[in-house]
């Protein structure tokens, strides 16, 4: 028989949290395909929904056939789940550019793992920053509650928005350590998260034959993706809405865009995602003069919420968890793109690779290089955060 | 008899007329009978199809205009067997069960590109109707190799200076070995041909789980013959047992047609600008490994009630409970496997 999912506080990683997210939200439709370090979220959500006729579990011999099974299931009209990391990603990246270009609300996490080659097991952003042009909406998160926050949030976010939601999380740094994570009930979910009602014209029925994604002339199809942009812009402003309808229905604080933390009015400022934001909290111990901004959706980009926290400050350190060859770091480069002109310097820093560690000595090294004149401010390549600093 | 023709030509309105199939086209006729016989096997159940990246991406037409009178899921290149799989799977969510969910993929697609998905589908026995619209080559790109591609033949990729080496993927063997419900082979090629065709589609509409057709579609710009000869060139390859028509239902071999007067496979050869560089010698080798296939045919019909050579993993499916009730009945046993206390 199937697992009843447990509610109130528990001792939990942020797999398992994202298992009982997914329940939660009532996927019906769930495709698995092991890698590590996901697979336990698809272990769990076996043994959670084994028995069950109501939800379609299935096991698919890769990750394309995987996104293409929930793609297709959602099409056709079911709320879906799969999870993936690393390699599993990128093997699935043409059904990523497809999900956006067809509008498919799908929800899965990806748990960040670095990329061959040479291989490694170990957590940096490079599988999901090298999507971030799929067209997906992309969460990134400090901890194992924001892993089930936002799995939530997700779903009413893709289903809004028509639009697919990636919810990142760092592998074993999230997905194998564990926290008290605080699973609300189900009743509280289902008032949050209404059943699935996607548009009839988009819907696949066989009561009305159609033919979806068929060849258009170039006009059309130019159009199609604008239509992608332009829900993606509009997508900037719901994450900020559901989140704060989420810490109104759950009591629970839901970070947005950003989460921005310290002294408001400081000078220098410290931009990060995922758990690396975490640790750069520690820094407000002994700095009273540091501004924290922690990107959590990096997908639309918030170039106004990140030009509004950053409009006070003269000196700007920007940690990617992901190299990006030939250029600035993912995130390095899009901070650079803001109009920011009372910025003295603004340096990109890449760090974290294949699990090495950023710890707050790490951030303080970059706070200083960024202030000292050996930071390289104006170029177009990052500092690449050299051992012995952590 | 002729009321019974006249049943299967009329017109079903599933595949349109002006649709952007090149002249001739010979799998634009057969996926009508595809259609027509599966429409009137389960007059009750709708249809969709699902179809990869092909020529049938650009026959179904130019957006907005339509050329089927059923609903339409384009994929990518190698998924059509996964996401034929989670559509039948909401469906089944959805009440809709019934819903005939059906492939029409390519060779390139089902034996090179989707190939682990197509066995996968298979292995998962999902409830789905497999065709593989096989002419023989990547033909909407431009004629070019495929893993189903014939011994000799001349593609753009194998020159005639260096024709086709080796021999054409079995593919209905190799799904056969899947132990799935039904395997069969069509082909248009007369009035006999045609019984037997529509014989297999509903043949595979009766049944349930994944069923795999192997239909050949002559290609007039891909085979080089002309275009008024699709069906005379379908009629060459299974009278000379170039393409037998075969199935294996439930495990039981059965060669469906028998040529009366078996031609050379040269006929068949000859007829086609794809091997007009062939020497005799050379479609002697051919003959020799047609007569192969087809003795091996015919030992494996022999077996009679026998199972075939690959143990049947799935029970005949036939007698399942209609209208979308779960079929994969092993799922209980997995169900009774987690009622044991978890280890640790």
């Amino acid at each position: 028989m199937s697992e009843a999912v447990p509610h109130g506080h528990m001792v939990l990683t942020s797999d398992e949290a994202a298992a009982y997210a997914v329940m939660l939200a009532r996927a019906r439709a769930i495709a698995c395909y092991p890698i590590t370090p996901q697979t336990v979220i698809v272990e769990r959500l076996a043994d959670l929904v084994a028995g069950r006729d109501d939800v379609e579990f299935a096991n698919l011999e890769s990750e394309h056939s995987m996104f293409g099974y929930v793609i297709a299931a959602s099409r056709a009209g079911v709320r879906t789940f799969t999870a993936t990391s690393s390699q599993g990603l990128l093997y699935a990246h043409e059904q990523l550019h497809r999900a956006s270009r067809e509008r498919v609300p799908l929800v899965i996490v990806n748990v960040n793992r670095a990329v061959f080659a040479p291989w490694s097991l170990q957590s940096d952003l490079s599988d999901s920053m090298s999507q971030r042009d799929t067209g997906w909406i992309q969460l990134y998160c400090a901890s194992a509650q924001e892993v089930l926050d936002s799995i939530l949030c997700a779903y009413r976010i893709a289903e809004t928005a028509m639009l697919p939601v990636m919810v990142c999380a760092e592998g074993f740094l999230l997905s194998h350590t564990s926290e008290i994570v605080d699973i609300p009930d189900q009743s509280t979910v289902d008032a949050f998260l209404p059943e699935l009602h996607p548009p009839d014209d988009w819907l696949l029925d066989p009561e009305r034959p159609r033919t979806f994604s068929a060849l258009p002339e170039p006009k059309d199809y130019a159009a199609f993706q604008r239509h992608v942009a332009d829900a993606m812009d509009e997508a900037r402003s719901l994450i900020g809405a559901v989140a704060s309808e989420f810490t109104a229905h759950f009591g629970r604080h839901k970070v947005g865009a950003l989460e921005v933390a310290g002294n408001l009015d400081a000078d220098t400022a410290l931009v990060t995602i995922g758990t690396i934001g975490d640790s750069a909290l520690e820094l407000l111990d002994d700095d009273e003069n540091l501004l924290l901004v922690r990107v959590h959706a990096y997908r639309p980009f918030p170039a106004a919420e990140l030009s509004a926290a950053l409009a006070g400050v003269s000196y700007v350190s920007v940690i990617d968890r992901a190299p990006a060859f030939g250029s600035l770091g993912p995130l390095g480069g899009d901070v650079r793109s803001l109009d920011l002109p009372h910025v003295k310097a603004a340096t990109n820093f890449v760090g974290g690779l294949g699990g090495t560690d950023v710890t707050p000595l790490t951030l303080r090294w970059a706070l200083n290089q960024t202030l000292s004149s050996s930071a390289e401010r104006a170029g177009l390549a990052p500092v690449y955060i050299p051992e012995g600093v952590e | 008899m002729a009321v019974w023709l006249e049943e299967i030509v009329s017109e079903d309105k599933l595949l349109l007329c002006g649709h952007a199939a090149c002249a001739g086209c010979g799998p634009a006729i057969n996926v009508r009978h595809v259609l027509g016989g599966l429409a009137a096997a389960k007059p009750e159940s709708k249809i969709v199809l699902v179809i990869p990246a092909s020529c049938w991406t650009i026959i179904a037409g130019i957006w907005p205009v339509n050329a089927f009178g059923v609903t339409v899921h384009l994929t990518p290149f190698a998924s059509a067997a996964a996401e034929a799989s989670g559509i039948k799977a909401a469906l089944r969510l959805r009440g809709l069960g019934d819903t005939q969910v059906v492939v029409w993929g390519g060779d390139g697609s089902t034996c090179d590109i989707g190939f682990s998905g197509v066995s996968a589908a298979a292995e998962r026995n999902e409830d789905i109707i497999y065709v593989l619209n096989d002419n023989e080559a990547y033909m909407n790109t431009g004629v070019q190799k495929s893993g189903a591609t014939p011994e000799g033949a001349w593609t753009t990729t194998t020159p005639t200076t260096s024709p086709r080496s080796g021999q054409k993927k079995d593919i209905a063997r190799i799904m056969a070995a899947h132990g799935i419900p039904y395997v069969a082979t069509l082909a248009l090629g007369s009035v006999p041909m045609l019984r037997d065709f529509r014989a297999k589609v509903t043949r595979a509409a009766e049944l349930r789980g994944f069923r795999f057709l192997h239909i050949l579609g002559p290609c007039p710009p891909g085979w080089r013959y002309p275009t008024a000869q699709s069906t005379e060139i379908a009629r060459l390859a299974v009278e000379s047992r170039y393409f037998p028509l075969f199935e294996c239902d439930d495990g039981k071999w059965r060669i469906t047609f028998r040529p009366k007067h078996p031609l050379p496979v040269s006929e068949f050869l000859k007829a086609q600008g794809r091997f007009s560089h062939l020497l005799s010698e050379e479609m002697d080798t051919i003959q020799s490994h047609v007569d192969e296939r087809w003795n091996l045919l015919a030992a494996l019909e022999s077996r009679g009630n026998e199972r075939g050579p690959f143990p049947q993993r799935h029970p005949s499916l036939s007698a399942a409970p209609a209208n979308g009730s779960r079929i994969k009945v092993w799922r209980r046993s997995v169900c009774i496997a987690n009622d044991r206390p978890r280890d640790g």
